[in-house]
């Protein structure tokens, strides 16, 4: 006698994973919920508790966007912060980032961002820390960047000059998930130079 | 058959997650989002590379993308427009899509304004607005550090 049918665990995942459809277009696609990255020591002792949800989220898609810009520090470099593709060896590449709950057009801060950085045939994950929480310099932030993302990756001392290229995605509490891709152009991509 | 049952009990189940639920088509606020860019003639080394300091006589350009909210694709009917506020006074500068029947895979919005030689140096605000077909409209501002901000340089 066979056991009576019962929806596993393992088979509603796996018919989620074959129902989620993937959307050509720029920027955001949908995709099987990603694990959240697991917490990484970033000089910064614990991260604090992750936010309460917003009043009305989720509503629609979470849409995730972005750019890439030089974090070179001191923040006093005339380098720190501009928006720049293209870094030395060495060189802190950033990553600037928003999550958008796109019913209610507000920054959905139970995101989870990663930036996923292609190098050499491997990806590197680069977690990103929300901004929504601790104090930033008024001469730099005019208010608080609670809309903001960030992630670096410091090019290595012995890359070659290449074009790389990198997506982020997000996972918010909800179970929303999104990917970005920069525009296609080539010279924009991301790059490791010389000089 | 176990299989299909397998399929129609999950898909039950799913029925009673609570799925976010989307806004009705033609409400909610657009995405607008994009990046800024060099702008300078197709076979230039630095055409389309990431800037945010420009001196003058250079091509500023503005690459968007404007978003459904409910579903994350393109809108298609968008109308989009860069307003700069340059010395106290705003210059509209609408911006045209990309896409063409040659190059279909870019889709997404452009502009482009070549910094007037009298432009004063320091930053300059601003914000790229959408509207489209449904009456929804979106805005573009740019992350809220000063250095990123579009900057005339000397």
């Amino acid at each position: 006698m066979k056991a009576p049918l019962r929806p596993t665990a393992a088979g509603i995942a796996a018919l989620a994973v074959a129902a989620s459809a993937t959307m050509a277009l720029h920027g955001q696609r949908a995709e099987a919920p990603a694990q959240p990255p697991a917490a990484q020591a970033r000089g910064r002792g614990a991260p604090p508790p992750p936010p309460e949800p917003q009043a009305g989220h989720p509503t629609g898609k979470l849409i995730i966007w972005g750019d890439v810009a030089s974090f070179d520090v001191p923040g006093t470099l005339p380098t720190h912060c501009i928006l720049t593709n293209r870094f030395k060896r060495g060189q802190r590449m950033g990553f600037r980032m928003t999550a958008i709950d796109g019913g209610s057009g507000e920054t959905e801060n139970t995101a989870v961002l990663v930036a996923h950085v292609k190098y050499t045939g491997s990806t590197i994950d680069v977690p990103m820390r929300w901004r929504g929480q601790g104090g930033f310099p008024a001469a730099e932030y005019p208010r608080q960047p609670s809309e903001m993302w960030t992630g670096v990756w410091v090019v290595p001392a012995d890359a070659q000059p290449q074009a790389l290229s990198y997506t982020v995605t997000a996972t918010d509490r909800f179970g929303r998930t999104a990917t970005f891709s920069p525009f296609i152009n080539v010279v924009s991509q991301i790059a490791i130079v010389e000089q | 058959m176990r299989t299909l049952l397998l399929i129609l009990a999950a898909l039950s189940m799913g029925a009673f997650q609570s799925a976010p639920a989307p806004p009705a088509p033609g409400t909610g606020k657009l995405i607008v989002y994009g990046d800024m860019a060099l702008f300078q003639p197709p076979g230039h080394p630095e055409n389309c590379i990431l800037r945010n300091r420009f001196k003058r006589g250079e091509p500023v350009g503005w690459r968007m993308f404007v978003a459904d909210p409910s579903t994350g694709k393109r809108e298609e009917s968008a109308q989009l427009v860069v307003h700069l506020n340059v010395s106290g006074k705003t210059i509209d500068i609408p911006m045209r899509y990309r896409a063409t029947a040659a190059q279909p895979e870019r889709e997404f919005w452009v502009a482009k304004w070549i910094v007037p030689q009298e432009t004063p140096t320091g930053i300059i605000r601003y914000t790229v607005t959408a509207t489209d077909k449904y009456g929804r409209s979106g805005e573009f501002k740019p992350f809220e550090v000063q250095a990123s901000q579009l900057t005339i340089v000397e």
